[in-house]
């Protein structure tokens, strides 16, 4: 059965792979990694923790998840926004939550 | 090579595995064998626990549920010819909702019972929200 390495010549098509996770602090941060060309690299949000709240009734969400995302790639970085939400307490308060995730930043040849 | 990244208050808000060195003030070098420091503030002596500050407390009801909270006296506040009585009502309705933390409520609230309406204003104000009271 032929593999996808064979398909590319016998060689793997990848370069490095750099892989972390994130805790935001905020809802937009940069992330350092070694220099890559960002011509030929992509990056992946490999997972996501959150939650949704809902109201006791179960009818209304007042709350969930934010899936972050990538903004920018340089060679030495990646931008990431849009990881926070808000989420209404019980006691009428509003809570900010930021969304921890994963990535990987996957070099090819 | 793996690293936390620091924000501004030090704090370490990722955790990564690089290529090779990263000669930067906001990247702490981490051993493989340490566990992960997420969350957790930098310091000359290593990495402490944070102790979460208190998220500010947002105390929004609903027009209606602020009205229901005058109890019995609802009706008879609402139907008050009084021209104080009658400003309270209509300020209190033109609002998406009513702000429980505003400094003027108590002020405008015992207005209310120096006209003769009897509402328990400590209640109103610091009673817990209940979900179908809020906006």
């Amino acid at each position: 059965m032929s593999t996808l390495s064979q398909f590319l010549g016998g060689g793997s098509a990848i370069k490095s792979i750099q892989r972390g996770s994130v805790t935001p602090t905020a809802a937009a941060g940069t992330v350092t990694i070694s220099s890559v060309n960002t011509a030929n690299t992509l990056v992946f949000i490999t997972g996501m923790q959150g939650g949704v709240t809902t109201r006791s009734d179960g009818t209304n969400t007042v709350g969930g998840a934010a899936q972050p995302y990538v903004t920018a790639l340089a060679a030495t970085s990646f931008s990431y926004a849009g990881a926070s939400y808000n989420t209404i307490q019980s006691s009428g308060g509003i809570q900010s939550n930021y969304t921890p995730f994963s990535w990987q930043v996957v070099e090819f040849y | 090579m793996r690293y936390a990244q620091i924000d501004a208050d030090n704090i370490c808000f990722a955790e990564s595995e690089v290529l090779g060195e990263i000669q930067q003030a906001d990247m702490v070098p981490l051993t493989n064998e340490e566990p992960s420091p997420l969350g957790k503030r930098w310091t000359l002596g290593g990495w402490e626990a944070v102790v979460p500050e208190p998220m500010p407390v947002v105390r929004h009801i609903s027009v209606g549920a602020f009205f229901d909270r005058f109890g019995a006296a609802k009706y008879a506040i609402l139907a008050d010819q009084n021209p104080i009585a009658q400003a309270l009502v209509k300020d209190a309705s033109v609002r998406k909702y009513i702000d429980l933390t505003r400094p003027d409520l108590p002020y405008g609230l015992q207005m209310l019972v120096d006209i003769g309406h009897n509402i328990d204003i400590q209640a109103i104000i610091e009673a817990e929200i209940q979900n179908h009271e809020l906006p």
